[in-house]
């Protein structure tokens, strides 16, 4: 049962639990784009993967990754749309690639919107949403800055069954 | 549909206005650009930049969305993530 530690122990005089609150969970994932798995098209040449490290967003329902990454990488820019608000026009990338997190051997494949998360100043260069969530069951422990993510694949884990519990009351 | 800063946007529309013409499209342009505004297709273009500039003419404020015709894909396609066993 694949299980990935995603939290952060005392490091230097700064708790695990501090580190954890002012950087969220974070894993590693390889971004990259698989000519094979682009409808037939290839793309030549073939382009590099970059491991980098990604935000578990629970507050966003679909993973999403860097705009300055996904410009490095050169990935195949596929949808251009926009957004109108308050603020006016808002452009939105949409690339198509590959997010693979060696860890727990799954891997995403299809549309990611391309954010502003280097630009900004953050560390992350990929945000990991609630589409990832859905196939693990998640242990945040603030008190001690550890995150767990844990597979339920192929077994019905304690994990699994305290979830149902938990979802039962 | 609500975006997480909490404005809205057509981007429903706009795939259900591709995926009406989608089989138009892929036959008789794939590969090139397709410009779609809410009230329905507006043009086709052979690169993204000529689609991204005619649309900012056409368009200064949005919404609109620019797709690449690509065969078996639609917009609203999200993907999806799948359990490998490397």
């Amino acid at each position: 049962m694949p299980e990935l530690e995603c939290g952060f122990t005392d490091l230097e005089g700064a708790s695990g639990s501090r580190r954890l609150a002012q950087v969220g969970p974070t894993l590693l994932v390889q971004v990259n784009h698989d000519p094979e798995q682009w409808f037939g098209m290839p793309v030549q040449p073939a382009l590099p993967t970059a491991t980098v490290s990604a935000l578990i967003d629970t507050g966003t329902s679909d993973s999403s990754v860097d705009a300055m990454l996904a410009e490095e990488l050169q990935l195949p820019l596929i949808v251009q749309r926009t957004v109108s608000g308050v603020g006016g026009e808002t452009s939105v990338n949409v690339y198509w690639a590959q997010l693979r997190v060696p860890a727990l051997q799954i891997q995403f494949a299809g549309l990611l919107a391309g954010v502003h998360l280097n630009a900004g100043g953050q560390p992350h260069r990929a945000l990991i949403g609630r589409d990832f969530l859905q196939h693990f069951t998640m242990i945040y422990e603030g008190r001690s800055g550890s995150v767990k993510i844990v597979s339920g694949r192929g077994s019905s884990s304690w994990f699994t069954r305290l979830s149902r519990l938990f979802a039962k009351r | 549909m609500k975006l997480r800063s909490g404005i809205s946007d057509n981007f429903v529309e706009e795939c259900s206005i591709y995926d009406s013409r989608r089989s138009d499209l892929e036959r008789d342009h794939m590969g090139e650009y397709v410009l779609i505004q809410r009230d329905g297709l507006v043009a086709i273009f052979p690169t993204l930049q000529s689609a991204r500039e005619n649309a900012k003419m056409r368009f200064p404020h949005g919404p609109y969305l620019i797709s690449r015709i690509v065969e078996g894909f639609s917009p609203s396609d999200k993907g999806e993530w799948k359990f490998t066993n490397a």
